[in-house]
């Protein structure tokens, strides 16, 4: 319970904090980049999913965890 | 969770056209967008597809090989949804460690169906090598708009391989706000998997018998529920800057255990073979909770340096298991005019499931409580993968990359608790993987 409890003070405090930064639409250039997109390489992370599922206990947190795969 | 960010292909040029046409209609078809080809018409419905195929490699030394091959297609439509199709197919084969732990002697098991048995010499890690499946995954998602700030993301998947089915749905609501430099999401999916082992479902914490005598086996099959909720911030930091921190609750219920791991039992003071009821040796078959509950802290942060670009990042999980695990990710993309190279490391580490024993001794075996596994992956471990990735444009702009990989994991080969002829052996196994990977995308 610590633990979930320390999760949501710090998603609120990061929601609250996040009023004050950020960018104008004109000076979205360097993130519009194609390398900059946070799931530029999705394929990618499909494999490492699965490969680490099956390898590994842990599995998800930048998505969903479930696996679809009777491999672990 | 991650956000989309639209991307704007490059013109093409005419003497790839056609091909690349043929190829964007086939993946259409193939992958069943022909139903929702009747709300357009049928000539813009089949232009503007985003498709990648890749095919992956995977070996590990002396144990299970895969290939992996993936298409996947997506379109955005002018209302500015978009819809998706995914296909995988993973063949593997090869052996995998049934969790028995190394002997002075040669030891005996029985194969999962209950027909025949194979042997392992002294000194080495039992490996089963009758590993043979293939999955067949397919899934699909559509994104749409609620509003100028909001959208919705519908997900779906069925996967099917020879002792396991599986099919989930998921549902996922983003807000932006702050002159969208920020966003909030709230992810919820329900996932059904059906279990039916080779051989049926040994009852847990019985003796693997020999093939010549009845099997311990109780139903055909079994099945599990998951459900997980993941709500998630990805805010813009500045202009180079981007980060995404992420909260996730999964909980599932049935049937976990792995029904091809065994543990050793071994004698109090020798550390070697036990007589078994019809083994040479006493094996106990897999026990685990039939409730798992994780919880996974996720922050991601992604950074341009002029030209380039760097993803760090890491991942706090835990569990009603008591397991604990830490992951750090870090790739660094150098771009040059029509190509780039991107190195990466990962390192993972976690620690032990409170039921996990490399083996047990007959004495412990007796007031041993209702869990019990060998499985490698609850033990105490950690890995770490160093990998190249290559991309580089075709003359129409289309984008090839080839990405290479070195998995290495490993565990506590010489526990303090090993017993007698024990301590001669390693008695964790020791992986390591290679991983090749090509990706076209038009």
């Amino acid at each position: 319970m610590t633990k979930l409890t320390f999760v949501v003070i710090t998603l609120c405090l990061l929601i609250s904090g996040c009023s004050s930064l950020g960018v104008e639409p004109w000076e979205r250039d360097i993130l519009a980049r194609e390398d900059m997109a946070l799931d530029n390489a999705k394929l990618d992370s499909a494999y490492d999913d699965h490969i680490y599922f099956s390898k590994e206990a842990s599995s998800g947190g930048s998505g969903f965890s479930g696996g679809g795969c009777g491999c672990n | 969770m991650q956000l989309t960010t639209a991307q704007v292909k490059p013109s093409k040029k005419s003497k790839h056209k056609n091909i690349r046409q043929l190829l964007k209609t086939a993946t259409g078809c193939l992958l069943g967008a022909t139903a929702a080809a009747q709300a357009d018409s049928k000539e813009s419905f089949f232009s503007g597809w985003e498709t990648d195929i890749a095919i992956l490699g995977y070996t590990e030394v002396d144990r299970v090989s895969a290939i992996e091959p993936v298409v996947q297609t997506q379109k955005s439509f002018d209302d500015d949804s978009v819809l998706g199709f995914k296909l995988v197919v993973d063949s593997l084969t090869g052996a995998s460690p049934n969790g028995a732990s190394p002997s002075d002697q040669v030891q005996t098991f029985t194969r999962p169906s209950g027909n025949g048995s194979y042997q392992t010499p002294a000194g080495e890690t039992p490996l089963d090598d009758s590993f043979l499946d293939t999955r067949v995954s397919f899934s699909s998602f559509y994104e749409h708009g609620l509003g100028r700030m909001d959208k919705m993301i519908w997900g779906g998947n069925v996967s099917k391989e020879y002792d396991f089915f599986s099919a989930g749905l998921s549902a996922t609501y983003v807000h932006d706000l702050n002159n969208r430099n920020t966003s909030l999401s709230l992810g919820v999916s329900g996932e059904y998997d059906f279990i039916e082992p080779v051989g049926g479902i040994p009852i847990p914490l019985t003796q693997m018998q020999a093939a010549s005598s009845p099997q311990t086996k109780g139903e055909g099959s079994d099945t599990r529920f998951l459900g997980e909720v993941l709500i998630g911030v990805t805010q813009i930091i500045d202009r180079k800057t981007l980060v995404v921190v992420n909260y996730g609750y999964s909980q599932s219920d049935g049937y976990h255990n792995d029904p091809y791991k065994v543990t050793s039992v071994v004698d109090d003071n020798s550390g070697s073979l036990v007589q078994g009821e019809s083994l040479s040796g006493t094996y106990l078959y897999d026990s685990r909770p039939d409730q798992r509950i994780k919880h996974s802290l996720y922050s991601k942060v992604k950074r341009a340096f002029g030209e380039d670009s760097a993803d760090l990042s890491y991942r706090y999980m835990w569990d009603d298991w008591g397991i604990t695990s830490h992951t750090f990710n870090l790739s660094y993309r150098k771009n040059y005019n029509a190509w780039y190279i991107e190195p990466r490391v990962r390192y993972y580490t976690q620690g032990e499931a409170d039921f996990y024993y490399h083996s047990v001794t007959e004495s412990q075996s007796e007031n041993i409580g209702s869990y019990l596994t060998s499985d490698y992956r609850l033990a105490e471990m950690w890995s770490s993968t160093i990998g190249l990735k290559v991309g580089f444009k075709t003359p129409d702009g289309n984008q090839n990359s080839i990405r290479l990989e070195y998995y290495h994991q490993d565990g506590e080969k010489n526990p303090s608790n090993a017993v007698g002829v024990q301590k001669n052996y390693d008695l964790f196994p020791t992986l390591d993987a290679f991983i090749v990977q090509y990706t076209y995308s038009f």
